[in-house]
């Protein structure tokens, strides 16, 4: 019982962390990921995941940041592989990439071999990694910034290159 | 199996009575940024969460740091939760099977990297004795990364050591002497056969000093400093190379066939530029400070990885009485995930093309070598469980038997580590819910020939 107080307190005081964080960090349980996929069927999407350990990442999710900003139509999926309790470090970051005010998730189990194999077992854990998800769910796994160019080929098969709404 | 004597508890330590008198103040909050768990979008008819003990909780810090002395006795450095986060030294005596009372190595707690590729390092010594006198204490040295609150990639590189058996602990001290908040982190703590202490870590201050200027540099460097004082002073730092992957370990080993005083080799994930200037992550090898200015790092393997992305997977180094280079890693391969090993010869020239190690989830390689015999451990995540598995050569490496698996683990692990004590192999794991492990990789009898500190 103690315990269990002393873990509700520790996810309040997380909370306190971040007062400026207007959008919300959810933990990614297992089973959660196929849950997002599900939520999605039919619809083209992106999921990206990044971390606090990785400066290529600032770059990758700036752009993609920008660009779910501009269009409201582009579903983006942003997963931290870091641990809830770096909240307060990744809200800044999420900040900058304009995803401020967006529901983003963080890696909440503390294996996180299991999260990623559950996402992708050919994916080894390099960051960041984006998967393109068509309408029918095929997706084009991109490890390393994603190119502009592939971007633009993805929103343009997808119907979803809005005028002047991407500008990498 | 010895017990597991020590299990990292994941949250940290808060008293109940602060969390009542914070609670009220926080609950409007709270609603406000972290939402439960089960708030989750996309939840209709959730079932039962896979069993994990460990949902929920902050990663835990499992890499533990481990060394024989050269007595028998196994020391051991790891994050204590349990002592405010400070990093602990204890040892063994029986392999693994019962440990010391911790003993304190930072009087004053400080943030300790001690996860994935990043690992507290340890290592032991007894002082050479005259003859018929007792036989002095143990010398420790402990190296760590201590990262920066809400800065990130960035840390600096710490040490401190004991010359009373592990009993105390001197101050710890900063080695790298730029102090600027950037990357000073993923440090490596080597010791030559002269008692040289070598301490390796991924350096960013060029490329900061680029940046300032306006110009791109391509990703990170390596610096290096050297004890000559059994580690109660570190010399100027130096550049081993610079373009090197940003998170990635580095893998230092003495080569017993260099001249006398030579520094380690070194073999690290490097980013070479092909002819479009695009980033190649291969491995650079070459020893510590052995690369001419304004050549690129000769390579220790060269997959052409082609990627702007941190990997996160660190190489293994063992290098044979003859200067035979045994080497293991993690490159994608054209798109497969593949771990490999290969044999160079003290020149560096290949032995044999490399090989496919293990499985599509193979990753984490460690390696041990003693004379024509060759260890090779890694460890694989197969959705359920992770297994550390090892194979063994007794041919230098041209030949291996099957793989089979040493130690599984339900939960949250460190990466495999492969020790030695006077010639002999053992792993060193350290997994959540099982806790510490020390597993030999060879049957009790003698080894047929112990050479452990001939060179």
């Amino acid at each position: 019982m103690t315990r269990l107080l002393a873990r509700f307190a520790a996810l309040l005081l997380l909370g306190a962390a971040l007062p400026a964080l207007a959008g919300a960090l959810t933990p990614l349980q297992p089973g959660d990921y196929a849950r997002i996929k599900s939520a999605r069927s039919g619809k083209p999407f992106i999921v990206t995941l990044w971390g606090l350990d990785c400066p290529y990442c600032k770059g990758n999710l700036a752009m993609l940041g920008a660009a779910a900003k501009a269009n409201r139509q582009l579903d983006l999926v942003v997963i931290a592989t870091d641990t809830p309790d770096d909240a307060a470090a990744l809200a800044p970051l999420l900040r900058q990439a304009g995803l401020g005010e967006r529901r983003t998730w963080v890696f909440g189990d503390a294996a996180p071999e299991r999260l990623r194999f559950e996402i992708d077992r050919q994916w080894h854990g390099e960051m960041p990694r984006t998967y393109l998800f068509d309408a029918d769910h095929q997706a084009t796994a991109v490890s390393g910034s994603l190119a502009a160019e592939d971007f633009h080929l993805w929103l343009r098969r997808n119907g979803l290159e809005a005028p002047r709404a991407v500008r990498p | 199996m010895p017990a597991p004597l020590f299990r990292i508890v994941a949250p940290r330590p808060l008293s109940v009575g602060s969390a009542l008198f914070v609670l009220p103040l926080l609950s409007a909050l709270f609603a406000a940024t972290i939402p439960p768990a089960r708030a989750h979008e996309g939840h209709e008819g959730h079932g039962a969460p896979t069993a994990s003990k460990g949902a929920k909780a902050p990663r835990p810090p499992l890499a533990v740091g481990a060394a024989f002395d050269g007595s028998g006795r196994l020391w051991r450095v790891r994050v204590a939760p349990e002592q405010g986060g400070r990093l602990v030294v204890d040892h063994s005596d029986d392999l693994g099977a019962h440990f010391s009372a911790p003993v304190a190595v930072n009087a004053v707690p400080e943030p300790v990297a001690a996860e994935g590729e990043l690992r507290p390092d340890i290592l032991a010594a007894l002082p050479d004795a005259p003859a018929g006198t007792a036989p002095p204490p143990a010398q420790v040295w402990v190296a760590w990364t201590s990262p920066l609150a809400n800065v990130p990639y960035a840390g600096h590189v710490r040490f401190a050591r004991s010359t009373d058996g592990g009993h105390s602990f001197s101050a710890p001290i900063t080695v790298n002497d730029d102090t600027a908040p950037i990357t000073h982190r993923f440090q490596t703590l080597s010791r030559g056969p002269d008692g040289r202490l070598y301490l390796a870590w991924i350096d960013k201050r060029e490329g900061e000093a680029a940046k300032r200027q306006g110009q791109a540099y391509r990703g990170a460097a390596i610096y290096y400093a050297e004890s000559r004082d059994d580690g109660a002073t570190f010399g100027a730092n130096a550049r081993h190379a610079a373009h090197t992957c940003e998170c990635c370990r580095i893998a230092l080993a003495n080569d017993p066939a260099a001249p006398a005083g030579s520094r380690p080799l070194a073999l690290w994930r490097h980013v070479y530029a092909d002819a479009q200037g695009k980033s190649i992550r291969d491995h650079g090898l070459a020893p510590l400070g052995g690369i001419a200015d304004g050549t690129e790092p000769p390579k220790g393997s060269d997959d052409r990885w082609q990627v702007d992305a941190c990997p996160h997977h660190g190489p293994a180094l063992a290098v044979a009485g003859d200067g035979t280079r045994h080497l293991a890693w993690f490159n994608l391969v054209g798109a497969a995930p593949s771990l490999q090993y290969q044999a160079l010869d003290r020149n560096g020239a290949p032995l044999a093309p490399p090989r496919r190690v293990g499985g599509e989830l193979a990753s984490h390689p460690a390696l041990f070598v003693r004379g024509d015999a060759v260890w090779l451990a890694w460890k694989e995540f197969d959705g359920q469980a992770t297994r550390v598995f090892a194979q063994h050569s007794t041919d230098g490496g041209r030949t291996w038997d099957t793989p089979r698996p040493l130690a599984e683990s339900g939960g949250a692990s460190d990466h495999p580590q492969l020790i030695g004590d006077r010639g002999r192999p053992y792993l060193s794991w350290n997994s959540q819910p099982e806790g510490y492990r020390l597993i030999a990789l060879e049957s009790p009898e003698p080894p047929a020939a112990p050479a452990p500190h001939r060179h």
